[in-house]
């Protein structure tokens, strides 16, 4: 790697960093879902800074490139991320289909009670 | 004994009001709640101009979560024993009988309706049969229990399995996971015969390719079950 390619990488890094720190600052983003991000991101940044771990990683894989290599480590980063969306939305989806069914007992109790006040109005 | 029969309903408006009303008169100390899972036709004014006993799903849950709400309705009203079935006009209410039968005598806790034991009235398509067949050896070789009809949607489940039920369901296709996962947690299961009709109006949510899907997420659901509950089988009632 050389060092245009690294100083670019580490400025784009800390780009990227400073807009995940904005988006927790304005409370956009929920601390606990971002830790994927910034762990990429000091990843990513540790790597650009000292290029001897990705080398190191580049021969002993057997990739030809070092830059190939960073192109895998953000590719393997995007795939883990987006699994990690998958299993917060399927968590999403079991807490909202647990409240759908609540909501429909519910107005179920309701629509009943209701039913049983017009009868006894009736009645008096 | 409290016995609910959960009749889980998706566009039936013209077999609905049938369905119930034979219920009724062929069962008449059951009780019973339909599962209008957000239909977009008349079914819900059937139901309310019939006064039928029944919950609105406020948004679509589709088979599995529809239900689910009825397994936590009867844990919600502490019914002892919970049947599920279609509101399509397929199951007869005379088999529930049958059903409940194995539960209050023999302790088991999932009962299947089968149409494959006796092969009396409605038989499904060829393709059908075949997807149905292939289920039942999936289901034996992983769970070691024979059941023919593993697709019925006309099943009886003890007081515990329907708690463990409401808690934890299939969501779409629910039908074989949910013998497996009764299985697998340690209940026990069986199967007795029942007849079944032609449905009386209605769509089958099953088509070809929908099938292909069925058969994956079923073998997928199969295997993680198996994979994962080793450690967790209770040691019950064995």
């Amino acid at each position: 790697m050389n060092i245009s390619l690294r100083f670019f990488l580490i400025v784009s890094i800390l780009i990227y960093l400073g807009i995940i720190i904005h988006f927790l600052k304005k409370r956009e983003l929920n601390l606990r879902y971002s830790l994927i991000w910034i762990f990429s991101a000091v990843s990513m940044l540790l790597v650009s800074i000292f290029p001897e771990i990705i080398i190191t990683f580049t021969s002993f894989v057997g990739i030809v490139d070092v830059v190939n290599s960073v192109f895998v480590l953000e590719g393997m980063f995007v795939l883990l991320i987006v699994l990690s969306l998958t299993a917060i939305v399927s968590h999403l989806n079991e807490k909202n289909r647990q409240l759908i069914q609540a909501v429909a007992l519910l107005e179920k109790r309701v629509r009943v009670l209701e039913n049983h006040r017009i009868e006894n109005k009736k009645d008096e | 004994m409290k016995i609910l029969v959960i009749i889980p309903a998706y566009n039936e408006e013209d077999s609905i009001e049938e369905v119930v009303n034979k219920l009724k008169i062929t069962q008449s100390e059951v009780d019973y709640i339909i599962i209008n899972d957000c239909s977009t036709d008349n079914t819900v004014k059937i139901c309310k101009n019939n006064s039928f006993n029944y919950i609105n799903l406020p948004v679509n849950l589709g088979i599995g979560g529809g239900v689910q709400t009825g397994y936590r309705y009867a844990v919600e009203n502490d019914y002892d024993i919970a049947i599920q079935m279609d509101g399509d006009g397929q199951h007869d209410p005379e088999g529930i009988d049958r059903l409940i039968k194995p539960i209050i005598e023999d302790g088991f806790d999932l009962v299947i309706g089968s149409r494959f034991i006796t092969n009396d009235g409605f038989q499904s398509s060829v393709m059908r049969r075949t997807g149905i067949r292939f289920l039942k050896w999936l289901i034996k070789i992983c769970c070691g229990v024979k059941i023919n009809d593993t697709t019925s949607g006309f099943r009886a489940s003890s007081k515990e399995l329907t708690k463990h039920f409401s808690l934890e369901y299939a969501q779409d296709y629910p039908e074989p996971e949910a013998i497996i996962a009764a299985v697998l947690n340690g209940y026990r299961v069986c199967e007795v015969p029942v007849i079944m009709h032609e449905r009386q109006g209605g769509e089958s949510s099953i088509n070809a390719f929908k099938s292909i899907y069925y058969m994956a997420k079923v073998s997928l659901a199969i295997f993680i079950y198996r994979i994962g509950s080793f450690k967790n089988v209770r040691e019950r009632k064995l």
